[in-house]
């Protein structure tokens, strides 16, 4: 019986299993991000939130495309999954879109921060604004948070 | 003319729009009315009056508002003068907290 060969993306992410040890470094790291974005002042911040992305998107054929997407899925899930104990820490959507940005910056990835706003109902009646965070990676929309698409992206 | 400045972002949703100043950090929110006002204040005029006053890449704010509040005038259950005055307001808001800024200046963001 014929085994089907694997595709670059498959392959991709097949180099990095998510061991016990990655988990508690993605934790950290969001943990990190959350004490400085709450305690240096906003100053110190900006420039760290509005960051150019340092990941070299190389060539833009499908393949890479699809490969670069394949990783940060794949990434997104473990940070997902170490947000998911956030004892004593804050870990928004913010907080875990800058981690996953740092962390595909340094596969390589590319990645866009995107801010959004949505208009909600407000706990007294009449609406607010809320805010979400997610990341763009080559086009498609990477959300850690599952939020609903219904925010808008600031342009 | 004017446009948000570098930095200013904005996002419309439903019929408001959320003003973002990542320099400082602040987010405004915008009524309807307010975002249908600067909807038409960043938009190119869609005739060839300019909104340059006599002098020269100065706009002037009682000119722009002028213009807005005519377009406007058929949506809003309020007279003209009134529109005008509240266009102008904003707009002089909008100013003073440095989300706008002219079309000419340096740190107009040329995506807005």
């Amino acid at each position: 019986m014929r085994t089907r060969k694997p595709s670059a993306a498959e392959r991709a992410v097949q180099t990095e299993p998510a061991s016990p040890g990655l988990y508690i470094r993605v934790w950290l790291a969001l943990a990190l991000t959350d004490f400085r974005l709450k305690f240096l002042p906003y100053r110190m911040n900006k420039s760290f939130i509005f960051a150019q992305n340092s990941g070299d998107s190389g060539t833009n054929s499908a393949e890479d495309d699809e490969t670069r997407v394949a990783i940060t899925r794949r990434t997104a899930t473990i940070v997902a999954r170490a947000a998911g104990h956030p004892f004593i820490f804050t870990m928004s959507c913010l907080r875990r879109s800058l981690v996953l940005r740092a962390l595909l910056a340094r596969r390589g990835v590319s990645s866009r921060l995107v801010l959004g706003a949505a208009s909600v109902p407000a706990p007294g009646g009449g609406s607010r604004i809320a805010h979400h965070a997610w990341l763009e990676v080559s086009g498609v929309r990477i959300d850690t948070y599952g939020a609903p698409d219904r925010y808008a992206a600031y342009r | 003319m004017y446009a948000l400045r570098k930095g200013v972002l904005m996002s419309t949703v439903d019929d408001e729009a959320a003003v973002l100043d990542s320099d400082s950090g602040f987010y405004y929110s915008l009524n309807p009315m307010a975002t249908r006002m600067v909807g038409e204040l960043l938009a190119p005029p869609s005739d060839t009056a300019s909104d340059t006053a006599s002098v020269p890449g100065t706009p002037s704010i009682a000119r722009v508002a002028s213009r807005i509040a005519a377009t406007l005038a058929n949506e809003f259950d309020a007279s003209p003068e009134e529109i005008e005055a509240d266009i102008a307001e904003l707009v002089r808001t909008l100013l003073e907290k440095r989300l706008i800024v002219e079309t000419s200046a340096p740190d107009a963001n040329p995506k807005a």
